[in-house]
């Protein structure tokens, strides 16, 4: 099978950092990624590089036929930049929503302003998606009305408005205080379960270990350990893997429910 | 199997605790409303005081306290009867003057922030300049050149246009400043998740950051609106505009009566700043309210 | 949001090019286009007691406002006052933005570079010394080494610069030769000299002016009283901006007017209204 992502000797610098070095994978249709490793490692650099938030210094990306090779510049380049971008849909550790915009409004701004969709169809689309996020009655509330749970399920509508082949996870639970974080986890499991190709930079172990269907462990920019997640939780093969589990408390977020 | 969390119920205190407790909160509001109370009754208190000295310091009578003579102020209300109604007719020019020249400024304070924040070195060069000419030379000077220099080079325009050029393109120039903080104080991730949704640079300016960033400016803007009130007073100079220090000025001085005429200026002034501050800060109060119904 | 900010641009430009409408089309003289407009624009000072000034009404009163008026009814127009600084009216190149001067403007030849006067002139003044009575000056001698206020582009500060050229005032208007030693205080309009004493300011004791304002002031109940006899005599005429639309046909038409409003007593009966004298007459001709 084609695949869907595949980054071919991705390398980053930030002034003469070096924070990622020569990154090569493929990720396929329908794959759960998710990728973890302390703070520092690289890995929301990637995530970003993915939908050029960082514009890479060198290699290419390409997601689903779109293929740019970095270091471009100039109106083609930024076209094709454009077009990668509509194929993807990013989700932020800090919600980011357009705070002047009721929720609805900020799930509709894009598909109107960017794919030029007309008022009624985007309210349609955009009310169908609030709805799978459960929060169709919280259409016309703002922001700053809603609570960081509820806030980052109306990003992860808006992202999904825009109909993207790939959604990309930047922490999407870390500023949560614990109690929200499951409803955000209940909204990204339905979108496994819906077959969306999803990259996550996450500490949420227990949702990697049950839906992740590869786990990469980032370390100072490189991949150290690229498994599945039975094999990495209960078998890392490196030390620095090890170590980086044995910090996080994995057990932390699993409830057993029949 | 689902990952939701249970909520936990929280644990209620002791019926005994319970009442302790908001015995405590009762008697905390009641000294915290007793204080709050006192220091506003001392400041209604001050001003009742502060009028009636002014009134006194007003009223023209000549006391003797102890062999120190006091003479109070002895106004000629006389003049202020007749002259009042026709130094108040100023007011409307000034307010005009002041809504044209602030719109004026804010669309200029507009592009000198986007040149100021531009990536484009002419933009920003020129944008940089514009803000260091205006807030380099005085804004009195600014007004004169509109009026008298330019007619040299063959453009005339009435007292009010090159009043509101000069306060309009003065005021944009420290506007700059203000909108330009405004538009960085919008956070980055607003930007960035504009950007993730595919949004263009100009699309983002103007449908997320500059929204944002002119409420943000609404205060500081509007004080600069109560301030060019003030300001438009310089254009009296020209001769040309009536408003309200012009009137003041000839009438005082034709009567000897300066005195009575600025203070009836002074008054005005201070009335309509008063009045515009207490707009601007209901516009502030509904903004930061803010809550809209879908159209 | 951007269509308010269109919405206020298009209209700060309309109001801006309406006040900017001063300025006329190049081909039609003066008199055709304030016909076809209807209005006469006549510049004037508002604190120049008595020939403008603000009545109580805030109304625009005195000789020089009521001769426009009737000069502008005799024209079959409407006046519209305004009051631009005196040296901005000497200054000629009006842009527009008045049409003629009645202001008690003496013709002088510096003046006439840039503005053209009506003939004949409506009223003739003599310059008058004052000095406030605690000075005790009471000769003109006694002004030699003062300090003298004036009204800034005034006749009477050109003469104190010992000027006469400028003036081109025929030599048996002037009575005496200006003091010297002096030096010039200019303000904006000759009524602040006398305001400026009243006000207790000490920069100067003497001021010159014309007599109609000296009077004033006397009459006022400003501490100032005449110093000697008038230094010389002026002829005040209406004044037309040299450059714009051509001025002849109105400056000719208003030269008739004044003419028949000096036959038919009507300059008279202002000067003694507001004057207590006659002034119309032009004393070189006594």
């Amino acid at each position: 099978m084609t695949p869907i992502i595949k980054v071919t000797n991705l390398d980053k610098y930030f002034d003469d950092l070096h924070v990622l070095k020569d990154l090569s994978f493929e990720i396929a249709p329908r794959e759960v990624v998710c990728i973890i490793g302390r703070s520092g490692s690289g890995k929301s650099t990637l995530l970003r590089c993915l939908n050029f938030l960082e514009p890479p210094d060198f290699g290419t990306v390409s997601i689903d036929g779109v293929e740019i090779r970095c270091g471009g510049q100039g109106r083609a380049w930024r076209k094709q930049v454009h077009d990668l971008r509509l194929k993807t849909g990013m989700v932020f550790q800090s919600f980011n929503l357009f705070a002047h915009m009721t929720a609805l409004e900020n799930v509709i701004e894009g598909p109107i302003t960017v794919k030029k969709m007309g008022r009624q169809e985007a309210i349609e689309l955009g009310m169908i998606n609030l709805e799978k996020v459960g929060l169709m009655d919280k259409a016309n509330q703002f922001p700053s009305r809603l609570s960081g749970g509820q806030q980052q399920r109306v990003a992860i509508a808006r992202a999904m408005t825009m109909q993207p082949k790939v959604m990309l996870f930047d922490e999407p639970t870390s500023a949560l205080d614990p109690e929200l974080v499951g409803e955000v986890l209940a909204v990204m499991q339905r979108l496994v379960e819906e077959g969306m190709t999803m990259v996550t930079v996450t500490h949420e172990m227990g949702f990697a270990r049950r839906f992740a269907d590869r786990i990469m462990y980032m370390d100072e920019g490189q991949f150290v350990e690229v498994a599945s997640p039975d094999e990495i939780f209960s078998d890392p093969k490196d030390d620095r893997t090890r170590q980086f589990l044995s910090h996080l408390h994995v057990h932390q977020h699993e409830h057993a429910h029949s | 199997m689902s990952i939701t969390a249970d909520p936990v119920e929280p644990v209620p205190p002791s019926t005994l605790e319970s009442e302790r407790l908001s015995g405590q909160a009762r008697e905390l509001a009641k000294r915290r409303s007793r204080r709050e109370r006192r220091f506003s009754i001392g400041v209604k208190v001050s001003y009742v005081v502060l009028f009636f000295f002014l009134a006194f310091l007003f009223s023209g009578v000549q006391i003797s306290i102890g062999g120190i003579e006091i003479n109070t102020i002895n106004l000629d209300w006389e003049f202020i009867r007749t002259y009042a109604g026709f130094i108040f007719r100023g007011v409307w020019l000034t307010i005009l003057l002041s809504i044209l020249a602030i719109t004026l400024s804010v669309v200029l304070a507009i592009l000198g922030a986007l040149g100021r924040l531009s990536r484009s070195p002419f933009a920003y060069a020129l944008s940089t300049f514009y803000v260091s000419l205006i807030r380099g030379t005085p804004l009195l000077l600014q007004i004169f050149f509109f009026f008298l220099a330019l007619p040299q080079l063959g453009i005339v325009m009435s007292g009010l246009t090159a009043g509101v050029l000069a306060l309009g393109i003065n005021y944009g120039a420290y506007n700059t400043e203000i909108v330009r903080a405004g538009i960085q104080s919008v956070g980055v991730g607003q930007r960035e998740a504009a950007l993730a949704l595919g949004m263009t640079g100009n699309q983002i300016m103007r449908r997320i950051v500059l929204p944002q960033a002119l409420k943000l400016t609404i205060p500081p803007l509007g004080n600069q609106f109560i301030a060019m009130l003030k300001d438009t007073s310089l254009v009296a100079t020209t001769g040309f505009v009536w408003e309200i220090l012009w009137r003041s000025q000839k009438v005082g001085r034709a009567n000897f009566r300066s005195l009575e005429a600025l203070l009836i200026a002074a008054v005005f002034y201070w009335i309509i700043t008063i009045i515009f501050s207490a707009v601007q800060d209901r516009i502030e109060a509904r903004i930061s309210r803010g809550e809209r119904t879908l159209a | 949001m951007k269509r308010i900010a269109t919405f206020w641009l298009v209209l700060v430009v309309l109001v801006m090019s309406m006040a900017a409408c001063g300025g006329t089309g190049g081909d039609d003289d003066l008199l055709s286009i304030i016909e076809e407009r209807g209005v006469i624009r006549v510049s004037t000072d508002a604190n120049y007691e008595p020939q403008s000034f603000l009545d109580a009404s805030g109304e625009l009163t005195g000789f020089d406002v009521e001769v426009a008026r009737e000069i502008g009814r005799r024209l079959g127009v409407e006046v519209e006052h305004v009051t631009p600084d005196w040296d901005v009216i000497t200054a000629g190149n009006w842009g527009g933005q008045w049409d003629m001067s009645v202001g008690s403007m003496t013709v002088t030849t510096a003046r006439q570079e840039v503005l053209d006067f009506a003939e004949p002139a409506y009223y003739f003044t003599p310059a008058q010394f004052a000095a406030t009575i605690d000075s005790g000056i009471d000769t003109l001698e006694e002004i030699n080494g003062q300090a003298v206020c004036v009204g800034v582009a005034t006749t009477y500060e050109t003469w104190l610069n010992g000027d006469k050229e400028a003036l081109g005032l025929p030599e048996s208007s002037f009575y005496a030769e200006p003091p010297t030693g002096i030096t010039i205080v200019p303000l904006t309009t000759d009524s602040e000299c006398p305001q400026s004493i009243q006000a207790g300011r000490e920069e100067f004791q003497v001021f010159l002016t014309s007599d109609t304002v000296v009077q004033a002031a006397i009459d006022g109940g400003v501490a100032v009283q005449k110093v000697g006899s008038p230094a010389y005599s002026e002829n005040l005429a209406a004044a037309f901006d040299k450059s714009g639309p051509d001025n002849t046909a109105l400056r000719q038409r208003v030269g008739e007017i004044i003419q028949e409003m000096h036959d038919d007593g009507t300059l008279r009966d202002l000067s003694v209204k507001w004057f207590g004298e006659d002034l119309t007459a032009n004393p070189s001709q006594q």
